[in-house]
């Protein structure tokens, strides 16, 4: 109890626990959508391309928190929704077009980040520090988690129907390409979101291992979809818990966090992780 | 017993000089047909004949580059919740966490849009579809964990759901066994007799005859329609199965 009163007397940990709160059930939302999509390749290779965006951002408006977050959003918008116009205009996939993009992406960062000042620390957006997240982060994480987790609650039937089988979807009439751009865009947004909590390495872990885990224990796509959420919640507030306690940085003790809930879900699961694996090989054949 | 919703005399499904390409190949050429409901149709020729392409054309999921569909005498509607494809199983993602009635509930939302209650309607129309395709008892089973028959059966009650007068299935008795094909083929048989219309691609010559009342011949075009016995000829079956004429 006197952990938790520590912990709460200090405004940052108070801004780093609300935070961590929306950050992690949004990733942990969107993360459903991207597992059952099969999508984690294109998610991966669209976090790359924060990095980018925020030297571009930096070069457009100088070194802020505005300018980074808008560069990094601008630019992950282009290449992700980029790669999905490709995709629906060309026999080229969606994969193969984002890879092409985010190379040329990730070209155009690193030339601009030797034209800007070079005292932009790469950890902080490797990485983000939860900890120093400002007022104005806890707005438009607040904000974007709001507008990301309307949109995909409100469009969740079509949404459903369209990650079960997009030929489905087309068949029954709804537009396959505006559910992928819907579905891109909640995806960028909500990296964004977490660029200065979590970075952009990290924000990929954090998206995808609660959803994953999940998905390795679950069988109903709504329990998948809010189970992450839920899990993500618990994992970003534990790391700022062990962040305090244990005096490591946010980054390295989210990380440890993610791979070891992941493992363990993935070791014990009863249906669909190792230990069914084994028990499956080694039942005796009838 | 006849649907009373379906009037088999009216309900008329029309293709008219449809043509599909995929860049510069030809996938159907100039095929134009008139299928009524309550009849069980096939699509019988070789691979790359065309049958998916056309399927999928009448449902708006490959563009046709010249040519109509007209139902019920109206062009038809691209968001029609009265014809159902069914793609081929193996095209379909059964590792996806969802329940034989979940499946089968996905039916309802074309009716529904994205927003209207599933209510108690909807519930007695799943019920209905399931027991017409018999798989209550599989309600709550994983799709994975069914055979391959029973997800046969399930994607069809699916269109059953969603009040599909016309049901389009893409090799629908691909990869069953003896037993599982008997029972889909009497389940078809009966939705005909209801008053459907079937129209399924199939590849066994030899059961043409026992499932189906008509016969589509395709070689990328049209190469005869009728009756099963009287269009299923020796000449026939050579230029569906032989070079594109």
């Amino acid at each position: 109890m006197n952990l938790i009163t520590d912990i709460l007397s200090y405004e940052f940990n108070q801004r780093a626990l609300l935070v961590a709160v929306m950050i992690g059930f949004m990733n942990g939302y969107v993360g459903g959508y991207v597992v059952l999509r099969r999508g984690a390749l294109f998610a991966s290779s669209l976090s790359h391309t924060l990095f980018p965006g925020v030297a571009l951002g930096a070069l457009i408006a100088g070194i802020n928190p505005y300018s980074a977050l808008i560069g990094a959003f601008v630019m992950a918008m282009v290449i992700g929704l980029g790669s999905e116009g490709i995709a629906a205009n060309s026999r080229i996939d969606r994969d193969a077009s984002m890879a092409v993009l985010v190379t040329a992406g990730m070209a155009a960062g690193l030339l601009l980040l030797r034209r800007v000042a070079t005292n932009i620390r790469i950890e902080d957006y490797l990485f983000g520090n939860i900890l120093g997240v400002a007022d104005w982060d806890l707005w438009f994480v607040f904000m974007a988690g709001g507008v990301v987790l309307s949109a995909l609650i409100l469009f969740q039937r079509p949404l459903q129907i369209h990650v079960f089988s997009p030929e489905l979807a087309a068949s029954q009439g709804l537009s396959v390409s505006l559910l992928d751009y819907l579905m891109s865009a909640a995806v960028v947004i909500t990296m964004v979101a977490s660029l200065q909590a979590v970075g952009t390495l990290l924000a990929i872990g954090l998206l995808v291992a609660p959803a994953a885990t999940m998905y390795l224990y679950l069988d109903s796509t709504g329990v998948i979809l809010w189970g992450g959420g839920v899990l993500g919640v618990l994992i970003a507030v534990a790391t700022v818990i062990i962040s305090n306690v244990v005096n490591i940085p946010t980054g390295p003790a989210m990380m440890i966090l993610l791979a070891s809930v992941f493992v363990a879900g993935f070791a014990l699961s009863p249906r669909y992780g190792l230990l069914a694996a084994l028990r499956t090989r080694h039942a005796p054949d009838h | 017993m006849i649907d009373p919703a379906c009037d088999h005399k009216t309900h008329r499904l029309r293709l008219e000089g449809i043509h599909v390409h995929y860049g510069p190949i030809c996938a159907v050429h100039d095929v134009s047909l008139e299928l009524s409901c309550g009849a069980a149709v096939a699509l019988v020729g070789g691979n790359g004949a065309g049958k998916s392409t056309l399927m999928k054309s009448i449902v708006g999921l490959v563009p046709m580059s010249r040519g109509s569909v007209r139902w019920q005498g109206r062009p038809m509607m691209k968001n029609t919740h009265e014809v159902a494809y069914l793609s081929q199983r193996a095209d379909v993602n059964w590792e996806f966490p969802i329940t034989a009635r979940g499946l089968v509930e996905l039916g309802r939302y074309p009716l529904l849009g994205p927003w209207r209650r599933f209510g108690g309607v909807d519930r007695q129309a799943v019920d209905r579809a399931m027991a017409t395709m018999r798989i209550d008892s599989l309600a709550r089973r994983q799709v994975g964990a069914l055979s391959g028959g029973q997800q046969q059966r399930v994607l069809i009650a699916r269109a059953l759901a969603q009040e599909a007068h016309v049901l389009l299935l893409d090799e629908p008795f691909a990869g069953l066994d003896q037993p599982a094909q008997e029972l889909l083929a009497r389940l078809l048989r009966d939705l005909a007799s209801s008053g459907r219309l079937i129209v399924a691609s199939h590849h066994d010559l030899k059961t043409v005859g026992d499932i189906f009342d008509e016969v589509v011949l395709l070689n990328g075009a049209l190469i005869a329609q009728g009756a099963s016995a009287e269009t299923m000829t020796q000449e026939n079956l050579k230029r569906a199965f032989g070079e594109r004429e």
